[in-house]
C-alpha cells in the first residue's frame, strides 16, 4: 500500500505558524527566538531563560501542523541568583525523593555547573522520564543528560502482538498504518501518524511492554493516502 | 449517542479493553482498581497508595479509543511511610519554591490529613495548573483543592480570532470542527475532538489567550469524529 503526506503546509507557512504559536506560550520571550524551516524540518535558535521555556518552546514547535522535526539551538541564559551545585543538588535527590513515580533510592544525581546527570536502573521507561521531566521543571538546571537504564528483561515471543493491541485501544494511534519490527527484544516503529503527539504516544506505548529493552521510532507524520483531504 | 455505539463495542467488551490497558500500563495499580462501564460510561474504584497513581489511571483511560468520560472514585489509602502533614507541608513548599514556572511567594498551601489546600492569584492558567502538577506528584498527598484564582483581565476585540487560529495551528485539533464562543473574558469550547489529547490541546489554547480568566470546555470525545488534518 502506499501512503501520500496529504495536504502539508508549506515551509513558510509552518514557519509563520511556529512564530505564532511560540508568540503564544505565556512567559516566553518569543522575539528572542529565531525560527526557521527547510523541508518541514525547524530550527529554533537564540536565548531563554529556563530549561522549562526551551523544552516548551520545543514542544510547541512539534505540536504545530506539518512539522516534522524540531532542531533546537537554544541557548540557556544565566540567571540571576543561580544556585549553587551543592544547594541544587541536594534540591534534586529530595525532589526525586518526594515524587510518586520514582522508585527510592534508584536514581544517582552530579551536578556541574547546573549541568545534571542522571545514572541508576529503573524497571519502567516511564519512570526514568518522569525523573527527568520532574527535574527539567526546575530552577537553576541548564542541561540534563538522562543515562538511566532499565532492570535486565526476559525475552518474549509476544512483543509485536502486545503493542499492536495497546496501539489500538490509544484514540490518538487506533487505525494509523504503525509497522512494529522486533529484533532481540528492540522495536522498531515505521508508518505514518498524524501529529508529533500520536508518534511520541506510540513510542510510550511501546516502552510499556515489558520485554521490550529498545525503541527505535521512524513513524512520520502523514495519513494513508485515501484519508488525505 | 453512547461511546459504544460510537465504535461498536459492547459495555462488556469495553469493560475488558479497559482493564487491559490498566494491567498494561506501568504506574497504575491494576488489581487495586475495579472498573464498572455502563452505557460506555466507564467508572473507576478502587484504593491506592498514591494520588498520581489515581490520576494516572484516569488519564489511562481517557486516552482509550472510545472513551468519552471517566468517574473516577478511586481513593488514596496512604502508604507504609506516609508522611505528616508537616513534612507534606514542607515538600510542598519546596516543589513550589523549587519550580521554574511558579513565581516566588504567590501561591500558599495548608495541608490537612494529607488533603492540600492551594490559594493565591497568578497570571496565567499554565501557572496554577503546574502548582497542581507539582503537589500532586508527592507522595503523601491524598487529595488537591486548587483554588488559586487568576488576575483580573481586560476583554479584547479579537480574542475569538486568535484562539481559532491557535487551533488552526495545532495539529491535533480540527478548527473547523470546534465551535468557540467568547462572552467578555468567558470562552466555551463546543463541538467533537478525536482524543481526550485532541480536548486538552484545546483548552491550552483557549487558556494561552491573555484576555480569557474562564474556559468551559464542553467538547465531546468522538473517536470518529473528523479525521485531523495531517
Amino acid at each position: 500500500m502506499t501512503y501520500v503526506q496529504g495536504k502539508v503546509p508549506t515551509d513558510t507557512a509552518i514557519q509563520q505558524m511556529v512564530e505564532d504559536e511560540l508568540a503564544s506560550i505565556p512567559g516566553l520571550w518569543s522575539t528572542q527566538i529565531g525560527v526557521s524551516v527547510g523541508g518541514r524540518v525547524v530550527t529554533l535558535s537564540g536565548d531563554v531563560s529556563t530549561l522549562e521555556q526551551l523544552s516548551a518552546a520545543t514542544a510547541a514547535a512539534l505540536g504545530v501542523t506539518g512539522v516534522q522535526a524540531v532542531a533546537s539551538d537554544l541557548q540557556i541564559r544565566a540567571l540571576h541568583h543561580t544556585p549553587t551545585d551543592t544547594v541544587l543538588a541536594e534540591a534534586i535527590v529530595q525532589r526525586l525523593a518526594w515524587n510518586a513515580s520514582v522508585p527510592d533510592g534508584a536514581i544517582s544525581v552530579v551536578v556541574h555547573e547546573g549541568n545534571v546527570i542522571l545514572t541508576g536502573e529503573v524497571h519502567w521507561d516511564f519512570q526514568r522520564r518522569v525523573a527527568e521531566s520532574s527535574i527539567r521543571r526546575m530552577r537553576g538546571v541548564r542541561w540534563i543528560d538522562n543515562r538511566i537504564t532499565l532492570t535486565p528483561r526476559e525475552p518474549s515471543r509476544r512483543i509485536r502482538e502486545h503493542i499492536r493491541t495497546a496501539l489500538s485501544r490509544s484514540a490518538l494511534t487506533h487505525g494509523c498504518p504503525i509497522d512494529v519490527a522486533v529484533a532481540d527484544g528492540a522495536v522498531t516503529l515505521a508508518g505514518f501518524v498524524p501529529s508529533n503527539q500520536a508518534k511520541r504516544h506510540a513510542e510510550h506505548i511501546a516502552w510499556n511492554e515489558p520485554h521490550v529493552v529498545a525503541v527505535v521510532n521512524e513513524l512520520e507524520i502523514g495519513h494513508r493516502a485515501h484519508e488525505a483531504p | 449517542m453512547t461511546i459504544t455505539e460510537a465504535v461498536g463495542l459492547t459495555d462488556a467488551q469495553l469493560k475488558q479493553l479497559v482493564e487491559d490497558e490498566l494491567r498494561w500500563t506501568p504506574g497504575v495499580d491494576a488489581p487495586a482498581i475495579g472498573v464498572a462501564v455502563t452505557n460506555g460510561a466507564v467508572t473507576l474504584t478502587g484504593e491506592v497508595p498514591y494520588y498520581w497513581h489515581r490520576h494516572t489511571a484516569a488519564k489511562t483511560v481517557l486516552r482509550m479509543r472510545g472513551v468519552q468520560a471517566v468517574a473516577n472514585e478511586i481513593t488514596v489509602r496512604g502508604s507504609h511511610d506516609t508522611p505528616t502533614d508537616t513534612e507534606i507541608a514542607a515538600a510542598v513548599a519546596r516543589a513550589l519554591s523549587w519550580s521554574s514556572r511558579i513565581p516566588t511567594g504567590e501561591i500558599d498551601a495548608e495541608v490537612h490529613d494529607g488533603g492540600v489546600t492551594l490559594t493565591g492569584q497568578v497570571s496565567w492558567d499554565i501557572t496554577r495548573q503546574g502548582a497542581e502538577r507539582e503537589v500532586a506528584a508527592l507522595k503523601g498527598v491524598r487529595w488537591v483543592d486548587n483554588r488559586i484564582t487568576l488576575a483580573p483581565r481586560a476583554s479584547a476585540a479579537d480574542t475569538r480570532k486568535r484562539i481559532t487560529d491557535a487551533l488552526e495551528r495545532n495539529a491535533l485539533t480540527d478548527a473547523e470542527a470546534i465551535h468557540i464562543d467568547v462572552d467578555g473574558t468567558t470562552v466555551t469550547l463546543t463541538g467533537e475532538v478525536r482524543s481526550y489529547d485532541a480536548k486538552h490541546q484545546a483548552e491550552l489554547a483557549a487558556w494561552r489567550s491573555p484576555h480569557i480568566t474562564q474556559v468551559h470546555d464542553d467538547l465531546l470525545i468522538h473517536t470518529h469524529a473528523t479525521e485531523v488534518k495531517p
